[in-house]
């Protein structure tokens, strides 16, 4: 059976959950041959997987760092290449591309509308306006359609001459433009929703950037299946559209959130942040409705899902496993009492709390250790963390990642996570395996993994996580206690094997 | 307080907190996503706030942000980055002419040049004019493309590309150039155009040259702009040992120095591109170099451009004081005007520098404070910016000129006959106007050339260069042929003035789109 498998800035190219997530899929389903299409946010980046046998091929699609798409198309030859580039001439941008360019920011705009002018209304007059699902399909019906077209034109035409000709600017000025001046009158944003000459320009950048994927001529297969409800699923949108082939979706976090956090920081530039919610919105939605299967790694992430329109009927969680043989509870090294993290220095993993806590309990415990297991993604923050670090006057271990996670959990008594955004994280399921009773903030699907063999607490309370802390560190036979049956329930929900027949038993399904 | 009431209170305190995180929100999954990073959960949203679940409490805070219950604090815009002044710009702009500023230096007092001395004979004159030419001619293109792309990945902080791109396009170009000795000295062999000790003076300096304009170009990348000046410097220093001290002749004391310069300016390009590692996953090389060809033609026309009035000149015996024996001659009293002339380039190199400068810094922040409904606001912005940059560099080139005529007379009182000869002279005296003109108007051209490159409509500069060159030739050709050799100048006279013209006419017309233009210059 062939799968087209989509990923955007993890596997092969990247560390983390999701391209772990990857390579144990393939690994373990030899006889599914894979095509790899995989977005990379830049393309002179070395591989951190290498592929399977079963991986024919790699796509990849770099959507930064590039001057021309056809610098990384590496199937077609350069005359080809030239040629549709003198084939590209303004009458043919203006007959055939702009009406799909039109019909593309009409769905991205109209299910924007829906989203933020509907519950808008509806809270400030109490009445039952339309919710964003309600009219979703008919708008990520028409996205689709307008994918399928830009992409079937990308097929004879250049991307390059197209996008950046004078046509297509003027169309996607007008249209914003317009669209600025009717969110003005009732966003609290006012005049800051009509765009500026800055706005324009940047978001037809992005777009430029965003919607290189449409250059990909991605092979006919018997089921696609993205790790994302994102760009990585326009590909799996058209193939379903043009050849009827199903698609699996899966969502480790949840994309649409995620970019609503990142942009949350452009707080200035209110039109551009705006625009690429709608755009990411419009595309996740899509996403959503294409879907033959959306197969979250948990239940937390369905509440996103639904909200934005997935039916319910269309989502199978189906959680993220370990192998239970290789993560086994290890003796563990002499020595004081030892609290462990296995993750990155980053923002989400709130490593800040970790510190806190760590100080909190050392003043009751200060025999303790706590250590840190996990590269540095941001130096920014790290500074800032080795900076409280020295400010608490606390002595914890961090900064550097580890080539054995097993020994690292073998190495604690007690695994502590402290994140503030979560998917199933395999850190958690990996030390209950390990046997160690762990303590984590109650985000994402960590309560699906804890409930019953370890303590979830909220999240950023460090008094609660110090509470936690110092009750398991106190409390031998109930450290011993959550280990084993944190363990057991590794072995009965979470095991790689169920994971994997789980997502075989699919593609049959839909194949 | 009822419990009601106190609900509220939270609710507010809490709408308050996430406004202050991220300003307006677009909508309540903005909030509710920032609801959850804050710790909250549907349960939280329950007991504390008597909602169903973040999503709820969410589109509850932005009903609070609609009803203006809650007003986000107004953002504060960054502090304006100051901007250099124009002497820091103009300096930047004059290290680009500081080689030729030490050259010119160096030969009237010295008698040395890093290329040429004063005291070669005409016929080894020739052949190192030639070789010069033709170096600078053939590289431009190369050198161009390097730039280009090299830049294009220091931009995007990718230094082990830029250093492969540059060392891939230094390599092509190091062979390409070298490589056409090869049919040059064939065609020698069968036409016999040259004599062969000409045709091997000439084909040193053109290789030696070359390789050093390939290195200049990695230099540029790297953004050490005084290691130009430096190389020259020290070049020009071995030059004058290996002449002075040693004794050596003109030609093998040239050969020392531009050794010297081109070895060290490759070590400086290599160290300043950074360590060697390697280039992970780099883009094709058909595409590479078809993107990059624009370029290339552009550098090779606008160097072709900037000599053909010599070429002109020096491949006719209308007028000439002396006998040419070959097709290719060179004239001391064409060369002098017009190196006089260069005065000018020097002079304005640096005014041309800080408009560009100018304009690149400016352009965001006017973008950012004009709403989408005021284009035509923006291109009036431009035409008034450009307007006023083309009358600076007008009246600056009046200056130049007066200053270059200035330096004339100053040359003139040098105790040196063979200057004192070719000086005062009508043919230098004609080129030197010509040339000083010329020189103004390209100036003034390649201000406008480098806005439009800027703004990457490279293809419009390289048609443009094309028709001047044309115009250039054909003018030049005529009245070199018609009148007199000196005449050639007026060639470069006219093709300078169709460049400024052509491109006054693109400029403005970018300028009418501006808004347009920038986006697609990416």
């Amino acid at each position: 059976m062939n799968v087209l498998l989509t990923t955007e800035g993890t596997y092969p190219f990247s560390g983390g959950g999701v391209s772990t997530w990857c390579d144990t899929l393939i690994r373990n389903t030899p006889e599914v041959r894979y095509t790899l299409l995989p977005l990379m946010m830049n393309p002179h980046v070395e591989l951190q997987y290498a592929p399977p046998p079963n991986v024919r091929r790699v796509l990849e699609v770099p959507m930064w760092g590039i001057e021309e798409p056809a610098e990384f198309i590496s199937d077609i030859p350069f005359a080809s290449l030239y040629e549709r580039k003198q084939r590209t001439p303004v009458a043919a941008i203006e007959s055939e591309f702009l009406p799909a360019f039109h019909a593309f920011l009409d769905a991205v705009l109209d299910c924007d509308g829906l989203s933020a002018l509907g519950s808008r209304l509806s809270e400030s007059t109490g009445q039952e306006m339309p919710r964003a699902e309600s009219r979703e399909p008919r708008a990520s019906d028409a996205l689709g359609m307008s994918l399928l077209r830009m992409e079937d034109y990308f097929r004879e035409r250049d991307y390059g001459t197209t996008m950046k000709s004078r046509l297509v600017w003027d169309a996607f000025a007008a249209r914003l433009e317009a669209y600025g001046r009717e969110l003005a009158q009732t966003h609290p944003a006012g005049e800051r929703c009509i765009p500026s000459l800055f706005d324009l320009t940047e978001c037809l950048r992005w777009l430029w950037h965003f919607l290189v994927v449409l250059n990909v001529r991605a092979p006919r297969v018997a089921v696609t299946h993205t790790t994302a409800a994102a760009f990585c699923g326009i590909p799996c949108i058209t193939a379903k559209l043009r050849h009827g082939t199903p698609m699996v979706l899966t969502e480790h976090g949840v994309y649409l959130r995620e970019q609503n956090l990142f942009l949350s920081r452009f707080r200035r530039l209110f039109f551009a942040k705006h625009f690429l919610l709608s755009l990411i919105t419009a595309v996740s939605r899509a996403n959503y409705r294409f879907a033959d299967v959306v197969a979250p790694v948990c239940h937390y992430n369905t509440r996103w899902e639904v909200a934005h329109g997935a039916p319910r009927e269309k989502i199978e969680v189906i959680y993220n496993g370990v192998d239970p043989d290789r993560f086994t509870p290890g003796p563990r090294p002499d020595g004081p009492p030892h609290v462990v993290a296995t993750a990155r220095i980053d923002r989400l993993k709130d490593t800040e709390t970790f510190l806190r806590v760590a100080a909190r309990v050392r003043e009751t415990h200060p025999s303790v250790r706590f250590t840190i297991f996990g590269a540095v993604t941001d130096e920014k923050y790290y500074a800032e963390c080795v900076a409280l670090r020295r400010q608490l006057g606390v002595d914890v271990a961090m900064g550097t990642a580890t080539d054995d996670v097993v020994d690292a959990y073998r190495r604690a008594d007690i695994v502590l996570l402290t994140s503030i955004s979560e998917a199933f994280p395999f850190s958690v399921i990996e030390a209950m395996a390990c046997g160690r009773a762990v303590v984590a903030s109650d985000v994402g699907g960590v309560r699906e993994a804890l409930d019953g063999c370890g303590i979830v607490v909220r999240p950023r309370d460090v008094e609660q996580f110090a509470a936690a802390l110092r009750r398991l560190l106190d409390d031998g036979p109930l450290r011993a206690k959550f280990a084993a049956r944190a363990r057991a329930k590794v072995i009965e929900q979470f095991r790689v094997d169920n994971s994997v027949a789980a997502y075989l038993d699919l593609y049959r399904r839909l194949a | 307080m009822s419990a009601a009431a106190m609900e509220i209170e939270s609710l507010h305190t809490l709408a308050h907190d996430v406004v202050d995180r991220i300003g307006t929100p677009r909508d309540h999954f903005e909030i509710t996503a920032q609801l959850e990073v804050m710790g909250l959960r549907d349960t939280d949203a329950r007991t504390l706030y008597g909602r169903r679940d973040l999503f709820e409490l969410g589109r509850a805070i932005e009903g609070l942000v609609q009803q203006g219950a809650v007003v986000p604090q107004a953002d504060l815009e960054d502090p304006p980055k100051k901007q250099p002044s124009f002497i820091v710009h103009y300096a930047r702009g004059s290290m680009f002419a500081i080689p030729m500023l030490l050259q010119a230096a160096a030969i009237l007092t010295c008698g040395y040049g890093l290329w040429g001395a004063l005291d070669v004979d005409v016929r080894t004159g020739t052949a190192i004019a030639l070789g010069f030419i033709t170096s600078y001619v053939i590289s431009g293109g190369f050198v161009q493309s390097i730039v280009r792309r090299g830049l294009f990945y220091v931009y995007q902080q990718e230094p082990a590309l830029a250093r492969w791109v540059v060392l891939r396009g230094w390599w092509l170009g190091a062979r390409v150039t070298l490589g056409l000795l090869v049919p040059a000295l064939v065609f020698n062999a069968l036409y016999r155009l040259l004599p062969w000790d000409l045709f091997l003076i000439a084909a040193l300096y053109y290789a030696a040259l070359s390789l050093l304009w390939l290195n200049w170009s990695m230099i540029y990348i790297a953004a050490s702009r005084m290691w130009l000046a430096i190389t020259t410097a020290i070049g020009l220093g071995a030059v004058i040992v290996a002449a002075r001290v040693l004794g050596w002749p003109a030609i093998a004391a040239n050969a020392a120095g531009l050794a010297v310069a081109a070895i060290i300016s490759f070590a400086a390009g290599l160290r300043a591109l950074g360590p060697r590692s390697r280039a992970i996953n780099p883009p094709r090389l058909t595409v590479l170099v078809y993107s990059t060809s624009r370029y290339f033609l552009y550098g090779l026309l606008y160097n072709l451009f900037v000599f053909l009035d010599r070429i002109t000149a020096w491949t006719t015996r209308t007028g000439r004081e002396d006998f040419p024996p070959y097709s290719f001659w060179l004239s001391a009293r064409y060369e002098l005007g017009l190196d006089l002339a260069l005065v000018v380039v020097i002079l304005l190199a640096g005014v041309v520098e800080a408009s560009i400068q100018t304009f690149s810094s400016a352009l965001v922040p006017v973008e950012k404070s004009l709403p989408s409904t005021e284009r035509a606001r923006f291109s009036a912005w431009f035409r008034a910016f450009y307007n006023r940059r083309v009358a600076v560099l007008a009246v600056c080139a009046v200056v130049a000129v007066a200053i270059a005529r200035a330096l004339v007379s100053a040359v003139a009182k040098v105790p040196n006959a063979q200057i004192q000869a070719s000086l005062h002279t009508r043919t230098a005296t004609f080129a030197f106007w010509a040339g000083a003109a010329g020189y103004a108007l390209l100036m003034l051209a390649l201000q406008n050339l480098l806005l439009l490159l800027t703004l990457s409509r490279v293809e419009t500069a390289a048609r443009a260069v094309a028709i001047a060159l044309a115009v250039n030739a054909v003018a030049g050709f005529v009245a070199s042929r018609a009148f007199h050799y000196s005449m050639a100048s007026l060639g470069l006279v006219a093709g300078a003035a169709a460049l400024f013209a052509i491109t006054w006419r693109d400029v403005r017309r970018c300028g009418d789109a501006l808004d347009y233009h920038y986006f697609a210059a990416f």
